[in-house]
């Protein structure tokens, strides 16, 4: 009878000192939320730090969070203390442009911010350094496209836009790359489609180390047809709109930081050719939803590929998408760690 | 002669408890016969008793000591620190002395 014991441990900190009663801890990641979150359960006093100190979350070695301290909850009897943290990204909600900037008027420009058109990643960096936000390890992928050169009054950060909504308006039309914290305080832009290419970062076998799973396979969601239009001024020799995919199922995208009608039109900037083709892949197919408990430890993160081998029970064997994490340290020094995976069929 | 905090009382050994349990979490894998044990250590040590004391007064006394740390010495046993966390009994008997039974929890281990 295969038994893995452990004697579990937390190290929890706030300013960098110790929790010494610190005895459970929630974390919250997915590349579906805007930021991590976290939180720290205390007993008796308040071990002493303040608003915006950096809570860090190690649970037997592994780096589970790294975020600031933005909450502190109290409860009388029996006295718990439970301390509140969000993820760095988090301080991209409340940025915004800086300066006297009408909330009316475009805000900064490209040529504001990155000095004229510039590829996604490049954008979503220089936001990130004017937020003062660290990717603290992680790295700023892209698609490598100029942006910004036929529409570049679409690529201004309003006055009254956050930092993290602007991210996300980069991200909506970047082919599948998304923004997002992970492990340790890190923050990626990694490129996710449905269907996980190249090899898994780790493997979940049934009856090994799954301890609870549902699987959920539908096409309720599916599409067989994408029609994306893009930047509808000055258009009139190549309009910008693309149809890829056949069927009768139509999925509509319609997003005006678009800048090119086909991969072959002149100029720089996505095209809704790439558009569709990306949404073609991503929605003409069987979704494939998962979610799935398991008591290992391991640096579990989302934007990571899992291999999932669980036919006889929850009808999947393959790689799938980590959209999500949550891990939880219980005061029974129980660890477990659940995903929620996406993938295609 | 045992005590709690001064208070004299006279153990009864048949209804004499110290128990402790650890924080263990077993997780089962279904499918198979793997599973995961978790220790997060040791939960605190509790003693429950019966005693006879003198009369109620002394079980009053105790009732004072309801929360309080202090030292509790049992015969034949090493004194600890504890916690008073209960204090209950029966009606006194005809010759004044009352039953009681106390429940504490050992902080010095």
């Amino acid at each position: 009878m295969p038994v893995t014991i452990r004697t579990t441990n937390l190290d929890a900190s706030v300013g960098g000192n110790n929790i010494a009663n610190a005895f459970g801890a929630r974390v919250s990641l997915g590349y579906d939320m805007s930021y991590g979150t976290a939180s720290v359960d205390i007993a008796g006093d308040w071990p002493g730090g303040n608003f915006g100190d950096s809570i860090d979350i190690i649970v037997m070695g592994e780096n589970w969070f790294s975020g600031v301290l933005v909450q502190v909850d109290y409860t009388l009897y029996p006295r718990q203390i439970t301390a509140q943290a969000r993820g760095r990204m988090s301080a991209l909600e409340q940025f915004r442009p800086p300066g006297e900037i009408n909330p009316r008027e475009a805000g900064f420009l490209l040529d504001d911010l990155t000095g004229g058109p510039a590829t996604d990643e490049a954008i979503v960096s220089t936001v990130l350094d004017l937020a003062g936000v660290s990717t603290n390890g992680g790295s700023i992928g892209g698609t490598g496209t100029t942006m910004g050169t036929v529409a570049p009054e679409e690529f201004a950060w309003k006055g009254k836009e956050s930092a993290l909504s602007y991210i996300q308006r980069i991200d909506q039309i970047s082919l599948g790359y998304r923004t997002f914290e992970s492990t340790g305080g890190t923050i990626f832009r990694s490129q996710v489609s449905t269907i996980p290419e190249g090899g898994s970062d780790f493997t979940f076998t049934e009856g090994e180390d799954i301890a609870s799973a549902t699987n959920t396979r539908s096409i309720q969601e599916a599409y067989n047809a994408v029609r994306v239009s893009g930047y509808d001024k000055g258009d009139f020799l190549d309009p910008r709109i693309f149809v890829a995919g056949g069927g009768d199922r139509l999925f509509e995208l319609e997003n005006q930081m678009i800048e090119r009608r086909a991969e072959s039109s002149i100029g720089e900037g996505i095209s809704c050719e790439a558009m569709a083709n990306y949404w073609l892949n991503e929605l003409d197919r069987v979704l494939v939803k998962l979610r799935m408990t398991t008591p290992r430890n391991d640096n579990i993160g989302p934007g990571q590929v899992h291999n999932i081998v669980a036919s006889s029970r929850l009808g999947q064997s393959g790689n799938l998408w980590v959209q999500r994490v949550d891990k939880e340290y219980a005061s029974d020094g129980k660890i477990s760690q659940t995903m929620t995976y996406v993938g295609a069929g | 002669m045992s005590d709690f905090a001064g208070i004299p009382m006279v153990v009864d050994a048949d209804n004499y408890t110290e128990r402790r349990t650890a924080r263990v979490a077993i997780q089962e894998i279904p499918g198979g016969d793997t599973f995961y044990i978790d220790s997060g250590g040791r939960g605190p040590m509790f003693v429950d008793m019966t005693v006879l004391v003198q009369n109620v007064s002394v079980l009053g006394a105790f009732m004072a000591q309801l929360g309080a740390s202090n030292t509790l010495r049992i015969d034949g046993r090493d004194s600890h620190t504890a916690t008073l966390m209960e204090v209950g009994g029966p009606a006194q008997q005809p010759d004044g002395q009352t039953k009681a039974t106390l429940k504490f929890v050992v902080t010095d281990i």
